[in-house]
């Protein structure tokens, strides 16, 4: 690789079928798609292969010079808004653009968590917390009555932990 | 894999979809550990994320 290439946007990617969230600029070169490593400083430290399909890539916002990215320049963010609008650009431009939009991650906390971390905003980011706590705990199902467990399978489910344990914990902690 | 997990591990956003939250919290009977992806670089770089993640609900719980 070398430090002078340019990389084409080739498109964005999104995990999720629809926004709003971030979304991973993608570009080709040499007939390969690639990633921006970012470092500490929001630059391009390099770019890596990645291994997407190209069918799964949505189409970058109209061409601009930002399309074409090289080693050491600032990295480039992107966002898909709910109403599939995507924005690309610099920390500081995609941070203008989601300031003006953030009462519209109102019904999405974890994405407006998302976005309150990349802002730097600590109040929005109280807030979006509590909005995803209080979602998840609606999401608890509570009609059903406890289950009362019998003494056998209550032992049986201290076997199955300390199993677990023993296999699982035991040998990851090992590892820290 | 009811009783299974202890947590899932997983992009923030994904929790927005009401499917993924029902089955890890209700099918599955465990938590959701989220962390944050809007750096969206090299997906290896989020293996330290995910170790850290694990590593500091372990410590919660005293396990380590």
């Amino acid at each position: 690789m070398n430090t002078t290439d340019t990389y084409m946007l080739a498109g964005i990617y999104h995990p999720r079928q629809h926004g709003p969230g971030f979304g991973i600029p993608v570009f080709l070169h040499d007939g390969q798609y690639w990633v921006q490593d970012i470092s500490s400083e929001d630059h391009v430290r390099q770019f890596v292969t990645c291994d997407v399909e190209a069918q799964t890539l949505r189409l970058p916002p109209l061409p601009t010079d930002s399309t074409m990215h090289s080693i050491g320049k600032q990295a480039l963010y992107a966002f898909e808004a709910a109403d599939g609008t995507m924005k690309l650009g610099t920390r500081a431009e995609v941070s203008t653009w989601l300031q003006s939009r953030v009462t519209e991650l109102q019904t999405t906390p974890f994405v407006l968590h998302d976005v309150a971390e990349f802002l730097g905003d600590s109040a929005l980011l109280s807030e979006a917390q509590a909005r995803c706590d209080m979602l998840l705990q609606r999401s608890r199902k509570t009609t059903s009555a406890p289950e009362v467990t019998s003494v056998s399978s209550g032992t049986t489910r201290a076997t199955k932990i300390q199993w677990e344990y023993d296999l699982v914990e035991k040998p990851f902690c090992a590892q820290l | 894999m009811g009783d299974q997990l202890l947590f899932v591990v997983l992009p923030k956003e994904f929790l927005e979809e009401t499917a993924i939250r029902d089955a890890i919290i209700n099918v599955w009977n465990c938590d959701p550990v989220m962390y944050a992806t809007f750096r969206r670089d090299t997906p290896a770089s989020y293996y330290a994320v995910v170790r850290e993640k694990v590593r500091e609900r372990f410590t919660e719980a005293t396990r380590i």
